[in-house]
């Protein structure tokens, strides 16, 4: 018995050798590590899938060398095949390590491929168990690979950069940031519009580089226009995802800015007799923040005046988005959505005429507006 | 026939034990209902309740037998032995079933090149040991890891509060009745009515007096944590729910906090590693101890390893695909129906007709 037990032992020992590891372990050296992913449509027809892939390497090399510089630490590599998976594998015909995309944090889209529709593009990364659904999807009016071979100024990765620019929208509040799972969640819905990030690659001093111009709209799965800065704003105000942001009051004598505070959004659907009608409500309070208006003594009417042109400001950057959402017939508000949650039983029936009803639908808006605080100063800078 | 299992456990345990067996299950729940799958529990929770009450009527009223010996008595010995092999196919089937699903989970999910016949094999071999063991030992290792369920599952629920969005549950009930009917007559199948497998262990509790309410309170929290699953599912995902194999998998991957925690799957493979290691070795254990009873064994240890290698068969050839076996829940709880509800409910009804068990018999 003793000698039985000893064998066990013995046994199991003997498998802890065997056992001593993942089946599927993958080792970092094997690993190409992607930070971003970029989709394209080539004049054939075919799916151009690029990916940036970290330079382990390249990024510890930076302390030896003490200037640093803007030397990226990635490498873009690009294949192309009938669908974006096929691509993918084919990847491996120009890199010899198998790229892991657990790690990447934005998938760009270029322009074709979203115009031709993006579920096919898409529907691999979310049926994967390796991409994340917190990535950033972005558009952009070029090609994706030049997005992803663009550089960037702080970070030697710059897909990194790219979700950071693209996370923080919030301090300027002219952009918005969508990942794979909101995307699919407006895609899924019946009526609303799925939007993305716009960026726009652009030469400076002789560089590469990537910034925001506003948002792409998309009808189902197919891009259809975009919003520049002061629709996107208006579209957030609606939406209640104005974080902060500067606005910019023009006054006879001068410029005043507006630092944004706070900022809520309410959608407040009502139907009528089967007729739909949708309020917005908006509630701004911000900070005067700076003033080159040469009376610039801070008194409560200075204040009140500010308070109707910020209100102005807010509802024409709101209209001026329903008037390009109305034109490109594209819910972006989620206002369907919205109606359907108050007024199930009527949507039933609004539902099938929801494409001729939305283009004119009448919306009010009103605005709440309040500037609080005007800062470190009481005055204007400058002689009283 | 022989008492098999000398193992006593707790009212505490019990309820343990019917938590965790509720709350093992890969593909839950409510498929089909969309924002409106947590009425569905709510329905199936009360259904399932009802259940219990019968399982536990029919138990108490031939106290001191096993349920193959009430069957026997009710039916009689050669339609007993029947029915008897009827209720035990079920529960080896369930067994297998469930563990297949597990497969299938593990396959998609984390171990994607591992082949499943590794995980199957490791997987059963831990479960035999536990069946083996008996009844006082699982019920112990569910005080253990249920604990650790409950710490993992309040962790990500807290972490996830702050992206709850509370108007993805509006409009509340805009769905057809047949079809929330239809699901919540699928939640009630899966998991709660598969409780069934309990009248094997309730002879193992120590004091029969309280079966009623420890039955009664198990349903009720494994029922309040899969409607707080659910919730927290819908809250998250939205118009998603559907659209996701694995639904909790997929909400928790989502987690992100300060970009610091964030990856986070993997405690819901944890979760789902521990409770469906407790479900699938009660199971298994109440099959291989029905079966020593029909057999008349006077021990059901050494019926542990071949019906394992039968389980393994089964639960490899099951599927030929997860699409079969999303497609095969559908119809489960058709299936299931006249053995975790038909049998016990058909006994009871036999019994107080017949006046059984006679005054004396025992």
């Amino acid at each position: 018995m003793v000698k039985f037990r000893i064998g066990l032992v013995g046994l199991a020992l003997a498998f802890s050798l065997m056992l001593s590891g993942c089946w599927d372990q993958r080792e970092l050296n094997d690993l190409a590590i992607v930070s971003g992913v970029g989709i394209d449509l080539t004049a054939e027809g075919k799916y151009q899938v690029s990916v940036q892939i970290v330079k382990p390497s390249a990024i510890k090399s930076d302390k030896d060398q003490k200037s640093g510089g803007s030397g990226q630490a990635v490498w873009v590599a690009s294949a192309e095949g009938y669908t974006p998976f096929e691509a993918v594998r084919y990847l491996n015909t120009v890199a010899a390590r198998k790229p892991y995309f657990a790690h990447s944090s934005v998938v760009v889209l270029g322009r074709e491929v979203a115009e031709s529709g993006v579920i096919p593009a898409l529907d691999f990364l979310y049926r994967d168990g390796e991409p994340r659904l917190s990535q950033w999807l972005v558009v952009t009016p070029g090609k994706a690979v030049a997005v992803l071979r663009s550089e960037d100024g702080l970070e030697k990765i710059s897909a990194m950069g790219l979700e950071e620019i693209v996370r923080e929208y919030g301090f300027f509040s002219q952009s918005l940031r969508i990942d794979l799972n909101d995307f699919a969640t407006r895609l899924r819905s019946r009526t609303t519009a799925p939007i993305a990030t716009h960026i726009e690659v652009y030469e400076d001093q002789g560089t590469q580089r990537a910034r925001i111009i506003g948002i792409a709209i998309f009808k189902r799965d197919r891009l259809v226009g975009t919003l520049d800065k002061a629709e996107t704003r208006g579209l957030l105000w609606v939406l209640g995802q104005v974080e902060s942001g500067i606005m910019v009051v023009n006054h006879p004598d001068g410029r005043v800015d507006l630092e944004i505070m706070r900022a809520q959004g309410r959608i407040i659907p009502e139907v009528r007799n089967g007729v739909p009608q949708i309020t917005v409500e908006v509630a701004v309070f911000s900070n005067l923040a700076g003033d080159s208006y040469v009376g610039g003594i801070a008194t409560p009417e200075l204040l009140a005046t500010l308070d109707r042109k910020q209100a102005a400001i807010v509802r024409n950057e709101i209209l001026a988005a329903v008037a390009k959402a109305q034109e490109l017939n594209a819910d972006i508000f989620g206002l369907g959505e919205a109606i359907y949650r108050r007024y199930p039983r009527e949507w039933s029936k609004l539902e099938p005429q929801w494409e001729t009803l939305f283009p004119q639908l009448p919306l009010e808006i009103e605005v709440k507006s309040q500037v609080r605080y005007i800062g470190l100063t009481t005055q204007k800078l400058g002689p009283s | 026939m022989r008492v098999l299992e000398k193992g006593r456990i707790a009212s505490s345990q019990l309820v343990m034990l019917l938590v965790s067996f509720g709350v093992g299950s890969v593909l839950v729940v409510g498929k089909g209902a969309g924002r409106d799958a947590w009425v569905a529990v709510l329905i199936s929770l009360a259904v399932a309740v009802v259940h219990a009450v019968l399982l536990v009527a029919l138990f108490a009223r031939f106290r001191g037998r096993t349920f193959l010996q009430i069957i026997d008595l009710v039916y009689g010995k050669y339609l007993g032995k029947l029915i008897a092999i009827a209720f035990l196919w079920y529960l080896f089937y369930l067994t297998a079933v469930v563990f297949s699903e597990f497969i299938n989970f593990f396959k998609t999910t984390v171990y994607t090149t591992t082949p499943a016949w590794v995980i199957l094999v490791v997987g059963l071999l831990v479960c035999a040991s536990a069946a083996r063991n008996g009844i006082e030992v699982l019920a112990r290792t569910s005080q253990l890891l249920l604990l650790f369920y409950l710490a993992n599952l309040v962790f990500t629920v807290v972490l996830l509060v702050k992206d709850f969005q509370l108007e993805n549950f509006l409009p509340v009930l805009d769905i057809g009745v047949n079809k929330l009917l239809w699901v919540a007559f699928g939640i009630a199948s899966l998991p709660f009515f598969e409780v069934s497998v309990f009248l094997m262990i309730f002879p193992a509790l120590n004091r029969q007096e309280e079966l009623l309410s420890t039955m009664v309170k198990g349903t009720v929290f494994s029922g309040l944590i899969l409607l707080g699953l659910v919730l927290r599912d819908i809250a998250i995902l939205g118009n998603l729910t559907e659209f996701f194999t694995y639904t909790s998998y997929q909400v928790v991957r989502l987690i992100n906090v300060g970009k610091f925690l964030t990856r986070l799957e993997i405690l819901v493979v944890l979760n789902l590693i521990t409770m469906g290691f407790l479900k699938v070795s009660l199971l298994y254990y109440g099959t291989v101890l029905g079966v020593a009873q029909l057999l008349r064994l006077r021990t059901y240890l050494p019926l542990v390893f071949p019906i394992g290698v039968l389980l393994a068969v089964v639960g490899l050839n099951n599927y030929r695909n997860i699409a079969e076996n999303l497609r095969f829940v559908e119809y489960w709880r058709l299936y299931a129906f006249p053995f975790h509800v038909g049998i016990p409910l058909v006994t009871l009804l036999i019994a107080l007709v017949r006046k059984l068990p006679e005054e004396g018999a025992n």
